[in-house]
């Protein structure tokens, strides 16, 4: 009864999210995109006169074991960790979605199955099934977007099962059936498009993940094999020098802390900007 | 119905000088918005006398649930009281703090909410939600305070209460979730009742059942009840005395049979020939054309100008409360001596 | 005497709950059931929760798939009906729903949700289209610049008169009313089944009016069917009904129908 005033505020701290989730991610973008141009060295070349330097006026962040520019490293391995989130993301979400909606829509003995199989896939650990997967298809940077890919889809499917059948519960679908519209053109035009927006705010939280998914594999040295520089590899390179060169763990570090904040809150604003009850007069 | 209200007319109560059960005394809410402060509920006055059900009926936006969660102090966060007056048997409830008007509710007044279901605990027996009042309120022991809510639903007519006492809520049928919340109101005897569309969810037969008990506990406890509701039967067959509340401010009030037998606002007028009976055929039900004005774009003069029938010159200027009989007012410059 | 536009016979739906045999429950929401409805007319269906009265609705729109029993849509039956004359029958059945909140897309404009069953059967070209869209929101009050708006952004009695729109848009034969003015105030209840009414003079619309509000039942039916646990128990033109009910069980609900004209006595 209250004249409860539709609310018409998406809150200035709300949009602040975005911006900010916005701006982070964009600065892990462009340096992907253009790395040969952001960075000041290659990331190859040996500087065998300076190993093992602190930040300098030449190396900003420092060099490593072999003389290395560790902020142009880190730069390149931004490329590495956006192609794989992004490989990996995508065949998550598209999985996902197309297994969830499905389960979701068409109910019965194909729900059943559909979900047995994706819970069987989720309860493994993710790392364990992404080595099983690496292991069983070879150490390369394509299998390893698509074993982190694969390990996305149980998560997808679930939330976009679980959106299908709450758009289901609505009377427009009735209404649609009632119009004699076909079920393609039901999930098309009229559960597709309400299912994406959580599935486009769990995509950021698994952007992020696939970056610290794809860091370990490479720690491990099952991802991005060296000399190609990754955050993963980076990381683990820089353990052996914790206490001499610090900056070889940190560097690395707070670039995946930077993407992985900004796609995390991205995902929260975009939420909310994505919501229609949010958008009444 | 109630033969000796239509008798006089007029509140029996009031010559007795007893301090109304509560009173509302210009009380005005407003909501913070971004666009400022929005006045939902303005310059509301009703008073509820013992033994009386006072029924406040408006349309969605009118302001009448936020008056009667203003009187229990369980106003939304971004809503307070702007000013006035809220009295219980004449103690302020202003003046109270939180942890004071806490201990109010469910002692001295209990709220009957719309979805009885909601309000109770999945997981606990109905004896033991029904008892707690006394728990919390009276530190009886919780042997002592389960007895008494076996005697209490059985008062609100739940039949076998000893083992409908020990079920839980999901066990029991719409209707007697509803009877279990009054049960739990009645705990400690209360003052006020307040029930805020208490029979909305229910089926018509249901409806009726519950209404007659809120008709008996007011017979039998001489408990003043504040009935809120949109339905206009309701208010017909239930209330004593009834206040019509429109886009946050009340357009009239008064005895239940008289206000309507000769509805003196054009907007009561036009809600009884909006609603559809039973008993009659009607030819065309009047629609009011329009829309609830929002509460940051209200008219300059009467609210209801833009889509009274009856508007005229005078309209622009916001009206008075006039009587148009003891007890009978009406914020309508028609009621104005003379036009009656 | 002529044809029905929709016989329904021994229409049954049984609901089955539990997994084990043992403890399978079966439930028949709706139980037999036999109704006419002539061309034209607008029988109202009435009954409380559980009578099982949306549970019919949703077997004559096939959005439920009946346990037993037919129904004859101009003496045809659905059940038998497959492929292309589904379709030629279906568009000729519409409805509008209970809750105006969920029965429209948000993310779809309103032109956009009214032009949905033009596109779905193919009806005129792009433009014709745009231009039924605009006279049909013209017909139930709007004006075309409705089109633009969200759903969301309409007030629930906007939104109903979308809903009709929605309903008239193929102009169809029968239109199915479930509870379609029980989510509104009562001005704007008053507002919509007026509209209902117009619309039926004006398109010479049958409709099957389902409500669990008798006075809204009686201001818009012809003729009454009042349902209780899955049956008809009552039937016959509405003031027959509505002044001297028959069955216990009717009168029952008229008493306990709190009624403004009785307070004014």
């Amino acid at each position: 009864m209250s004249a409860a005033a539709p609310s018409r505020h998406i809150t200035w701290s709300r949009w602040r999210l975005l911006a900010i989730g916005g701006a982070l991610v964009s600065l892990v973008l462009i340096a992907a995109a253009f790395a040969e141009f952001v960075a000041p060295f290659s990331p190859y070349d040996l500087d065998v006169a300076s190993m093992l330097q602190g930040p300098s006026a030449a190396h900003w962040l420092g060099t490593d074991e072999i003389g290395r520019d560790v902020l142009s490293r880190a730069i390149f391995a931004a490329r590495i960790s956006v192609e794989v989130a992004l490989v990996a993301v995508g065949v998550g979400l598209l999985g996902g979605t197309v297994i969830g909606i499905a389960a979701g829509y068409f109910g019965g003995l194909l729900d059943q199955a559909l979900m047995r199989f994706m819970e069987l896939l989720f309860s493994f650990p993710a790392i364990l099934l992404a080595i099983i997967l690496m292991a069983s298809l070879g150490t390369n940077i394509l299998n390893a977007m698509v074993a982190i890919g694969i390990i996305f889809i149980p998560g997808f499917s679930r939330l976009a099962r679980a959106a299908t059948n709450d758009v289901l519960r609505h009377q427009y679908i009735d209404a649609a059936r009632t119009i004699g519209m076909t079920d393609a053109r039901i999930l098309w035009r009229e559960v597709l498009p309400n299912v994406m927006t959580p599935l486009l705010v769990e995509a950021t939280v698994a952007f992020a993940y696939a970056v610290l998914l794809e860091s370990a594999l490479s720690f491990l040295g099952l991802g991005a094999q060296p000399p190609e520089p990754s955050w993963g590899n980076m990381l683990n390179t820089g353990r052996g020098f914790m206490a001499q060169a610090p900056w070889l763990s940190i560097v690395p570090g707070m670039a995946m802390f930077i993407a992985v904040l900004g796609f995390n809150l991205l995902g929260d604003g975009l939420r909310d900007a994505l919501d229609p009850h949010l958008r009444e007069t | 119905m109630t033969a000796a209200l239509a008798a006089a007319d007029v509140r029996p109560h009031r010559l007795n000088h007893r301090p109304a059960t509560l009173s509302i005394d210009r009380v005005s809410v407003e909501i913070a918005m971004r666009r400022g402060k929005a006045r939902v509920v303005d310059d509301v006055t009703l008073e509820v006398w013992p033994s009386e059900i006072v029924g406040l009926i408006g349309e969605s936006g009118s302001g009448k649930t936020l008056t009667a969660l203003s009187v229990l102090g369980l106003l939304p966060r971004r809503a307070r009281i702007a000013s006035g007056q809220i009295r219980l048997n004449g103690d302020s409830l202003a003046d109270k703090s939180d942890a004071d008007r806490r201990r109010l509710r469910g002692d001295r007044m209990a709220f009957i909410p719309q979805d009885a279901l909601r309000a109770l605990n999945p997981v606990l027996r109905v004896d033991r939600q029904v008892g707690e009042p006394l728990k919390i309120h009276r530190g009886t022991a919780w042997s002592r305070a389960k007895a008494r809510a076996v005697d209490l639903l059985g008062s609100v007519h739940i039949a076998s209460p000893e083992q409908r006492a020990r079920e839980y809520p999901h066990q029991y049928s719409g209707g007697m979730q509803q009877r279990a919340m009054i049960a739990m109101g009645l705990a400690l005897d209360p003052e006020l009742l307040v029930a805020d569309e208490p029979t909305t969810a229910l089926d018509v037969t249901v409806q009726a059942q519950v209404l007659r008990l809120l008709r008996e506990i007011r017979d039998t406890h001489g408990t003043a009840i504040l009935l809120i509701t949109h339905d206009l039967g309701v208010v017909a067959t239930t209330c004593d005395w009834v206040y019509v509340m429109y886009a946050g401010a009340v357009l009239e009030s008064g005895p239940v049979a008289r206000l309507f037998r000769s509805p003196q606002h054009p907007y009561t007028q036009a809600l009884l020939r909006a609603t559809p009976t039973v008993r009659t055929v009607q030819a065309e039900l009047v629609s009011i054309p329009g829309q609830i004005p929002l509460p940051f774009d209200l008219p300059q003069g009467c609210r209801f100008a833009d889509r009274c029938p009856k508007r005229f010159a005078r309209c622009a200027e916001p009206p008075p409360l006039f009587e148009a009989a003891p007890g009978h007012v009406s914020r309508c410059w028609l009621a104005e001596a003379g036009h009656g | 005497m002529a044809e029905p536009l929709l016989r329904v016979r021994g229409l049954t739906k049984v609901f089955e709950s539990g997994w084990l045999p043992s403890d399978r429950r079966r439930l028949a929401a709706v139980d037999g059931v036999d109704l006419d409805l002539m061309a034209g007319e607008t029988l109202g269906v009435v009954g409380e929760s559980g009578s099982g009265k949306s549970t019919l609705l949703r077997m004559v729109l096939r959005l439920l798939r009946p346990t037993a029993g037919s129904i004859l849509f101009e003496g045809r039956s659905l059940g038998e009906l497959g492929g292309p004359e589904l379709r030629r029958t279906r568009r000729r059945i519409q409805a509008v729903f209970q809750d105006p909140a969920s029965s429209f897309n948000p993310r779809q404009k309103v032109g956009r949700a009214l032009m949905a069953p033009l596109e779905v059967y193919d009806v005129g070209t792009p433009r014709e289209r745009l231009a039924r869209v605009g006279e049909t929101l013209e017909l139930v009050g709007l004006g075309a610049s409705f089109m633009e708006r969200y759903p969301l952004q309409l007030s629930g009695g906007q939104r109903q008169r979308v809903a009709i729109a929605r309903a008239i848009m193929l102009r169809p034969a029968l239109v199915v009313a479930d509870e379609p003015t029980s989510a509104l105030d009562v001005s704007v209840q008053a507002q919509i089944l007026n509209l209902f009414r117009q619309m039926k003079n004006e398109l010479g619309l049958t409709y099957l009016f389902v409500s669990h509000n008798l006075g809204v039942i009686r201001y818009v039916s012809d003729r009454v069917a009042v349902m209780q646990l899955g049956r008809i128990i009552e039937t016959g033109p509405s003031h027959e009904v509505f002044q001297r009910p028959q069955h216990e069980y009717t009168q029952a609900l008229l008493a306990a129908v709190p009624d403004i004209e009785r307070a004014a006595g």
